[in-house]
């Protein structure tokens, strides 16, 4: 049986790589939660609730700095709440071994595509699409490293829209965010610069998540005993997570994300074969 | 080029939805923390033994507000209370946008995009 104050520091734990990393938490929560004996649908529900903590609380700071492109998020929102609200309704009906396998190949291939991209800092993209012009994809953010306003523009709205349905899908599904998908979505395919890919994502998240909730609620799924300290701990450590993520570099940003991918995706995968 | 008012709706919003969030999640967490404190004092353990039923969020908030206003405080209702700020703050961070995008700013394209996502939040916030 999990007890108070473990569940407590594990949160702190969880909600501060969830804010650091734009993931959310869950990637380390669930894991951590099956391991202590909780069935992983009843974890990932208890997840996707602490996840619109962990989203509000970093991005309630992150939006007021002016970090996060409030546009970008909301017209990629539209596509997530919906894939979220399908990867939900999928959850509930799946077996739990499927549900641990998928977990860890999320994960891997996170990490796969992080570690095989072009090792230099964020290159802006060179042009804008037409789409992403007429939907005001571009802005401005302080950048406390470099010192100075950095001027940006996205590219690509429809094709990371149509992935930004499947990070919601795996979002509701999972209860994991998928903050780690929205960054890359961000990164790679619309050329956002990584503090704004990692704070817009933080937004989109809550709103996912939520969407995911309504599902899991319905179903009675979550569980308020445990929901609610593993919420206490996981708002100060995203609080700790974001005044972090501010201060540091990009590239101190990506690697901390690399090891955190790679130890999660493992275990989860070998939990998931070991199931069967 | 966007134009300098343009710059200070939007900064305007920032700040609203920056506040939204944070007071969402502090309301919750006050009333997460005095649930778990209660029942730490009334039963000597923190552990909470209860689970919801199949619900959703309207008719959970409906509920405990009936509780409240009946003078059925317990530590439960507080913990329930806390998760409803919890899960209403995305939902009235949407709501803001929609309004800002609408009445402050004007932007037809993103006044539908945000009336579209608090839509399909509302439906699906009804499923029971």
């Amino acid at each position: 049986m999990l007890s108070y104050p473990f569940l407590l520091c594990v949160s702190v734990v969880a909600g501060f790589v969830g804010a650091m990393a734009g993931m959310g938490g869950g990637v380390v929560l669930i894991p951590v939660l099956t391991l202590c004996g909780i069935p992983i649908k009843k974890a990932i529900a208890i997840s996707i609730v602490s996840v619109i903590a962990t989203s509000s609380g970093s991005a309630s700071a992150y939006v007021r700095d002016h970090l996060t492109n409030l546009k970008i998020g909301m017209f990629l929102e539209m596509f997530t709440i919906i894939g979220a609200l399908a990867g939900a309704a999928i959850t509930v009906g799946i077996h739990a071994r499927w549900l641990y396998l998928l977990f860890g190949l999320v994960l891997m291939v996170s990490w796969m595509i992080l570690y095989f991209r072009d090792k230099e800092d964020w290159q802006a993209p060179a042009s804008q699409d037409r789409l992403s012009r007429w939907l005001e994809f571009n802005g401005s953010y302080p950048d406390q490293a470099l010192g100075r306003t950095v001027d940006y523009h996205a590219t690509n709205a429809a094709a990371g829209a149509s992935l930004m349905f499947g990070a919601g899908l795996i979002a509701g599904l999972l209860g994991i965010g998928a903050g780690s998908l929205k960054v890359l979505i961000h990164d790679l395919v619309m050329g956002l610069p990584p503090k704004v890919s990692t704070t817009t994502s933080n937004l989109i998240i809550g709103v996912t998540a939520l969407a995911g909730t309504s599902v899991y609620l319905a179903k009675g799924l979550i569980d308020p005993g445990l929901a609610a300290p593993v919420i206490m701990g996981i708002i100060p450590g995203s609080f700790l997570g974001t005044r972090l993520l501010v201060r540091m570099h990009n590239q101190a940003v990506r690697r901390f994300f690399l090891v955190v991918l790679a130890v999660l995706g493992v275990q989860m995968i070998w939990r998931g074969l070991a199931n069967g | 080029m966007a134009d300098i008012n343009e710059v200070k709706k939007e900064a305007g919003m920032e700040t609203v939805i920056g506040y939204i969030l944070l007071a969402g999640v502090l309301l919750c967490l006050c009333f997460l923390v005095a649930g778990v404190i209660w029942t730490w004092a009334a039963s000597g353990s923190p552990r909470i033994n209860y689970t919801l039923s199949g619900t959703n969020l309207f008719h959970f908030c409906v509920e405990n507000i009936r509780q409240i206003t009946a003078g059925r405080i317990r530590a439960s209702v507080l913990i329930n209370i806390g998760m409803g700020f919890l899960l209403i703050t995305p939902y009235m961070r949407v709501a803001a946008s929609t309004f800002f995008f609408t009445l402050v700013e004007r932007n037809v394209k993103y006044a539908f995009f945000t009336a579209f996502v608090l839509a399909v939040l509302t439906c699906s916030l009804f499923l029971r």
